[in-house]
């Protein structure tokens, strides 16, 4: 017996819909849980590097400034927050999401006070704490307790000045300077001036006035 | 009369197996032309990045002996790898090699100035990229040297030499210290001790044909400054 059951002229139609639809979902699935997360962890990994090498310039700077007893003059250093916050890069799938990680600077007092000629000094310390939505976060930490030292998660990268394992050349503020925190995804600034250096027993301070903007 | 008819079949395959060739000519594309580029764009960059640094450590080197701080050390980080600071965005090819690279700090060219031999202060980088050119950066005695794949050495940047007046940044220690990574280092070196020549000649010992020195020396300075410094290379600790 010959079977006469004809083909139905639309279904080609119809199923060609519903597989062009599947490979759109598809695709977009894909690109949203595998390809944004990639390229975010990229930028925000590429970004942690980033700062990483704006805290060591922002060190040699300051380094310079002291070195070189440059009273007077105002210096900026330059820190981006997140990895959209110098965005100059066209990539091939604009990450989204990755807009939300974000950054914080934070200019602190370190412990102990120095009184030389009845004023107080303190330590400065400047950090950078990451708020990554995808790569590991990072804390770095400036230290003008330690002659200006600069570490990574508490792995030291940059030692501070030292005078023949004698004494060192402490960063300092006044005391009576505010702390400060700034946090976002943008760009900030850490304005500094070398306003003298002091000398305290075998150690010497270098007083800064220091501000993020 | 033709009285074959079509297979139903063949079209799903055909279609199906073109759907294949269109993924496998993407990822052949990917593979073989987007990666390379791009991991060719990252290590030129990187190239770039490490140049600077060899510029920033020089100035740095050159701030201690100009400002006097004897016996103060001070560092400069410097990237032997661009895997920290750039990533190439493989997607689904997760992790594609980038370059390495290796630095050196020890004793480079030796000079005669009058009847003493002193010896240059030398660091050295040599990257080990997977795309683009090797470079090769040398800081010797106040200059700085850099050399591509395939080409010969040149100065990149002058060491501190004028017509009656010299400066020599030296190291006194023969022990070579090196490198290989990919996380950023440090360079630390502190400024030991000067001494002065007057009326010097200054000349060259042993030193290759291909050393850059040979373009600037030998010659006589009035006043010749040799300020010898110790440097070292740190990890994360």
């Amino acid at each position: 017996m010959v079977l006469m059951k004809k083909a139905d002229l639309g279904l080609s139609e119809v199923v060609s819909s519903v597989l062009v639809l599947t490979m759109v979902i598809l695709a977009i699935t894909l690109i949203a849980l595998i390809v944004l997360p990639i390229m975010g962890e990229n930028d925000e990994r590429v970004h942690n590097g980033d700062v990483l090498i704006e805290f060591a310039n922002m060190k040699a700077d300051v380094d310079t400034a002291w070195l070189s007893n440059d009273t007077g003059v105002t210096r900026q250093a330059v820190f981006t927050l997140s990895p959209f916050g110098d965005k100059t890069e066209i990539t091939m799938f604009p990450n989204l999401f990755g807009v939300l990680s974000s950054g914080t600077v934070s200019l602190k007092h370190g412990a102990g006070n120095f009184n030389p000629e009845g004023v107080t000094y303190v330590p400065v310390i400047i950090t950078y704490t990451a708020s990554n939505m995808y790569a590991d976060d990072i804390e770095l930490v400036y230290s003008g307790e330690d002659g200006g030292s600069l570490s990574q998660n508490s792995n030291n990268i940059l030692p501070g000045s030292e005078i023949n394992g004698e004494g060192s050349y402490i960063i300092v503020v006044k005391a009576s300077d505010e702390e400060q925190s700034l946090g976002g995804n943008e760009i900030i600034t850490l304005e500094y001036r070398l306003d003298t250096i002091v000398t305290y027993g075998s150690d010497h301070l270098c007083v800064f006035d220091m501000v993020l903007r | 009369m033709n009285t074959r008819t079509a297979d139903d079949g063949v079209a799903e395959v055909i279609g199906f197996l073109l759907i294949i060739a269109v993924i496998v000519t993407f990822a052949g594309v990917w593979i073989l032309i987007y990666l390379p580029s791009e991991g060719n764009m990252v290590e030129t960059d990187h190239a770039r990045l490490v140049t600077e640094q060899f510029a920033d450590l020089k100035y740095g080197i050159d701030l201690l002996w100009i400002t006097g701080r004897e016996g103060v050390n001070s560092s400069r980080l410097i990237s032997p790898s661009p895997v920290e600071g750039t990533t190439i965005s493989g997607l689904l090819f997760l992790s594609p090699p980038v370059g390495t690279g290796t630095i050196t700090v020890g004793e480079g060219t030796k000079f005669k100035i009058n009847n003493d031999t002193v010896t240059a202060l030398k660091i050295t980088y040599n990257s080990a990229n997977y795309y683009a050119s090797d470079i090769r950066l040398v800081y010797d005695g106040g200059a700085v040297f850099r050399n591509d794949e395939g080409e010969a050495q040149s100065i990149f940047l002058e060491p501190s030499l004028g017509t009656d007046r010299f400066v020599l940044v030296t190291v006194n220690n023969d022990e070579e210290q090196q490198v290989l990574g990919n996380i950023p280092l440090s360079v630390t070196y502190s400024y030991v001790d000067t001494i002065y020549y007057d009326n010097a000649d200054v000349t060259l010992i042993s030193a290759g044909s291909d050393n850059p020195w040979n373009t600037l020396l030998p010659q006589t300075f009035a006043n010749v400054t040799v300020v010898e410094y110790e440097a070292s290379i740190g990890g994360w600790s």
